[in-house]
C-alpha cells in the first residue's frame, strides 16, 4: 500500500459522521479557546480528557488535535486586533500585525494570517503523511541510549525556552521526573513514594496536575492581580486582502512554512522558536528592513506560517518515537495511553485507522478553520470582549468535574487543589509549570530506557557518547544549556533578545 | 534579611528544590538503589534528587549574585484561598450531596465578593453552568455523576 492509498483510507475514516463531528467540535472549540482570555489549550484538555474516555480513541485524538491547531490558528486574531498574544509564539505576530490593524489594515492582516496558516498547515500535514512512515522506519536505529538522549533533549528544550527563570524551570522539570516515579515500579513491583495510599499505586494522574497547574493557578493569579482588567473594544473594517498584499505575502509564507516545518521536527523547540526565526529571516532578507515593526505584511505572513507548520510537524516526534514535543503533546499521549494505545513507531502499523484518520482530519479541520475563521471574525472579536468574571467560574467548575470524572475519585480533585497551592507559590518564584507535565509523561520512558541502556552496555555510561545519534542529541542538549542557562548568571541587565520578547507574551 | 537579597525568588525556589531534592534522595533509599549496571527502583529517584539539589544550589547562587533587584510582586491572597477552599469543598460534597450542591458551594466561594454586590449575576452563572454540565456530563456522556444525594 502506498501513501496515497493510506491517505484515501484516512479520509474514509475521517469522513465518518462521528469523526467529522468531533473534528468540527474540536476546531471550533480551539478557535474559541484561542480568543477567550484566560483559557488555553492545556486547560481545555484538562476539561475534555475525561470525556474522551467515553468516545472512540480516533474520535478522541481527532477532537483534541482540533482544539490544538484551532487555537494555533486563532492565535493571530488577538495578536493583530489587540496586540495581546495568547501564547509566546503570538508575540512575533504582534510586531507587524498590530501596526497593520492600527493603520486600518486589520482585515488584510487577518486574512493574510488565515491564508498563510492554511497553506502552512497543509504543507505540515503532507510532511507528516510522507515523512512519518519513513521516520518510523528510521526509529529502528533508536534504541535505549537514543531514547534516553532524546528524552533529555526534549526536557531541556522545553525548559529553557521560557520567559521565567531557566534554572528554576529546569528544577520544575526534575520535580516532574520525580513525580513521574510515584507508583508501582514496573520492573520490581515495588510501590514507590505511595506512602501506603492505594490511590497512588498507579501514580499521580497527570490530569490533576494539568488542572491544578494550568487552570487553577491561572485563575488565582488573574483574580489576585492588582493590575486592573482592561475592557476590550475593537473595530474591524474590510476583510478582503488586495492583490498586492497577496503577492507580497506569498514568498514569506513559503519560507516561513519551510523553516517552521523543519524546526518543528526537532523535539524541544517550541513554536516560538519557529515563528521568531521566520521573522528574523524575513527582516534580514527584506529590501527595506525599516518597514518591519511598522506594519509589514511579510512580518505577519512568515511567522504565522512558521508557527502553524511547526504546530503540525511537532506531531512527528510523538507519532514516530513516542516522545512529546511539548506539554500539549504529553497530554495527547496521555489521552492515547488511557485508551491503551502506546504512541510510538508502532502506531502506524497497529492503529492505521487512527494514524491516517488523524492526518486526514487535520486537513479537513484546517479547511473548516479557513471557512470558519474569516467570515465569522466578527463573532470571534465579540467573544474577545467576554468579561473574565463569566469565564473563570466555568473553567473552575468544569475542571473540577473533569478531574473527578477521570477515575471517579475525590482524591484526584484534592490533589489538584494542593497542586494549586504549591504551583501558585512556584509560579510566583519564576518557575514555569509546563515542564512538570512533560516530565511526568517522559519520566517513566526516560527511566526505563536509561536502565536498559546501562544494562546492555554493562554499566558503561560512555555508551551514550559512543553512539552517534545519542551523542548528537546530548550535544544539542548541552548547547541549549550553554546558550540559554549560562548567560543568566552573567547578565545583569536584560537586553532585548528572544527571552524578553517571550516575556511580553506572558505579560498579557 | 531575605528582602535585601536581589533575587529572593531564586533564593526561595532554590531552597524548595534543595528540601524536595534531599527528601527524595533520602526516601529513595527505602527502595533498593542498586548499581549503575543494575538500577533498582530507588536509583532513578535518588539520582533526580541529587540533580534537583544541585539545581537548587545553582538557583540560590544566581539569587545571591543577581545585580538588579527582582523582587516578588505582591498579590492578593484572598482569591487563592477562596478558590482552594471551594475546590476542597467541592471534593467533599460531590459524592455526599451531589453535583448541584457541590457546584453551588464552589461557585459561591469563587464569586464571594460578587455574591454581595450582584447576587443575581452569580445565580445566573450557577444555573447556567450546572445546567450545562448536567446536560454534558450526565445526559450526553452518561457519566456516573450524582446530581443529588439520592442518586
Amino acid at each position: 500500500m502506498g501513501v496515497f492509498d493510506n491517505i484515501l483510507h484516512g479520509f474514509a475514516v475521517a469522513l465518518t459522521p462521528t469523526n467529522l463531528m468531533f473534528c468540527w467540535i474540536g476546531a471550533l472549540l480551539g478557535t474559541v479557546v484561542g480568543v477567550l482570555p484566560g483559557i488555553n489549550v492545556l486547560t481545555t484538555f484538562a476539561i475534555l480528557l475525561p470525556l474522551t474516555f467515553k468516545i472512540d480513541p480516533t474520535a478522541a485524538i481527532v477532537m483534541l488535535s482540533g482544539v490544538y491547531y484551532g487555537a494555533h490558528h486563532s492565535l493571530s486574531t488577538t495578536s493583530i486586533m489587540l496586540n495581546m498574544p495568547g501564547e509566546p509564539s503570538g508575540v512575533v505576530i504582534c510586531f507587524d500585525g498590530y501596526p497593520m490593524a492600527r493603520q486600518g489594515r486589520a482585515g488584510a492582516a487577518l486574512a493574510t494570517a488565515a491564508l498563510s496558516s492554511f497553506f502552512a498547515g497543509c504543507v505540515g500535514i503532507v510532511i507528516i503523511a510522507f515523512f512519518a512512515p519513513a521516520l518510523a522506519d528510521a526509529s529502528l536505529w533508536f534504541q535505549a541510549p537514543e531514547y534516553t538522549a532524546v528524552c533529555i533533549l526534549a526536557l531541556i528544550g522545553a525548559s529553557v525556552v521560557t520567559s521565567k527563570s531557566k534554572i528554576n524551570t529546569l528544577g520544575m522539570a526534575v520535580i516532574g521526573l520525580i513525580l513521574g516515579t510515584v507508583g508501582t515500579d514496573i520492573h520490581t513491583g515495588v510501590a514507590r513514594f505511595t506512602f501506603g495510599t492505594l490511590e497512588l499505586d498507579e501514580g499521580f494522574d497527570f490530569v490533576s496536575f494539568a488542572a491544578g497547574l494550568f487552570a487553577f493557578v491561572e485563575i488565582a493569579f488573574r483574580l489576585g492581580s492588582y493590575d486592573a482588567q482592561v475592557q476590550i473594544k475593537t473595530k474591524l473594517r474590510d476583510l478582503i486582502p488586495r492583490w498586492p498584499d497577496i503577492k507580497a505575502a506569498a514568498m514569506p509564507t513559503v519560507r516561513g512554512t519551510a523553516l517552521g516545518a523543519a524546526l518543528g521536527v526537532l523535539p524541544g523547540t517550541g513554536p516560538f522558536v519557529a515563528s521568531y526565526s521566520a521573522y528574523a529571516l524575513e527582516s534580514r532578507i527584506a529590501k527595506d528592513p525599516s518597514r518591519f515593526g511598522k506594519g509589514a505584511i511579510e512580518g505577519v505572513a512568515a511567522p504565522e506560517a512558521a508557527n502553524n507548520a511547526s504546530a503540525f510537524t511537532h506531531y512527528i516526534p510523538m507519532l514516530t518515537l513516542g516522545i512529546p514535543a511539548g506539554a500539549v503533546f504529553s497530554m495527547l499521549m496521555g489521552a492515547l495511553m488511557m485508551h491503551g494505545i502506546q504512541p510510538g513507531p508502532e502506531i502506524m502499523t497497529k492503529h492505521p485507522d487512527l494514524f491516517w484518520g488523524l492526518i486526514a482530519s487535520m486537513w479537513l479541520g484546517n479547511l473548516m478553520l479557513l471557512v470558519l475563521n474569516l467570515p465569522l471574525i466578527g463573532v470571534w472579536i465579540k467573544l474577545l470582549e467576554t468579561p473574565y468574571r463569566f469565564i473563570y467560574p466555568a473553567i473552575l467548575l468544569l475542571t473540577c468535574i473533569g478531574c473527578y470524572a477521570v477515575h471517579f475519585r475525590v482524591f484526584d480533585i484534592q490533589v489538584a487543589a494542593f497542586v494549586l497551592l504549591v504551583g501558585y507559590v512556584l509560579e510566583k518564584l519564576d518557575c514555569a509549570p509546563g515542564p512538570v507535565i512533560i516530565a511526568m509523561i517522559l519520566g517513566p520512558i526516560l527511566e526505563e530506557n536509561m536502565r536498559r541502556a546501562m544494562l546492555i552496555s554493562g554499566g558503561d555510561a560512555t555508551v551514550f557518547l559512543r553512539r552517534p545519534i545519542s551523542a548528537f542529541f546530548l550535544l544539542l542538549s548541552v548547547a541549549l544549556i550553554v546558550t540559554y542557562v549560562v548567560p543568566t548568571f552573567r547578565r545583569s541587565k536584560k537586553k532585548p533578545g528572544p527571552e524578553s520578547l517571550v516575556e511580553a507574551g506572558h505579560a498579557e | 534579611m531575605l528582602l535585601r537579597v536581589n533575587g529572593p525568588k531564586d533564593l526561595l525556589a532554590g531552597l524548595i528544590f534543595i528540601v524536595f531534592g534531599l527528601a527524595t534522595f533520602w526516601k529513595s533509599h527505602d527502595y533498593e538503589v542498586g548499581s549503575a549496571l543494575e538500577m533498582g527502583p530507588g536509583y532513578f529517584p535518588a539520582a533526580m534528587g541529587v540533580v534537583l539539589t544541585i539545581l537548587g544550589i545553582a538557583a540560590i547562587a544566581r539569587g545571591l549574585t543577581l545585580k538588579v533587584a527582582d523582587p516578588i510582586t505582591p498579590h492578593k491572597l484572598e482569591p487563592l484561598l477562596l478558590i482552594f477552599g471551594g475546590i476542597i469543598a467541592f471534593s467533599l460534597l460531590i459524592e455526599t450531596t451531589g453535583l448541584l450542591i457541590a457546584a453551588a458551594v464552589l461557585i459561591a466561594m469563587a464569586c464571594y465578593r460578587r455574591l454581595r454586590s450582584n447576587p443575581l449575576e452569580v445565580l445566573a452563572i450557577y444555573v447556567g453552568l450546572t445546567g450545562f454540565s448536567a446536560f454534558l456530563f450526565v445526559y450526553l456522556f452518561e457519566m456516573q455523576l450524582p446530581l443529588f444525594w439520592w442518586r
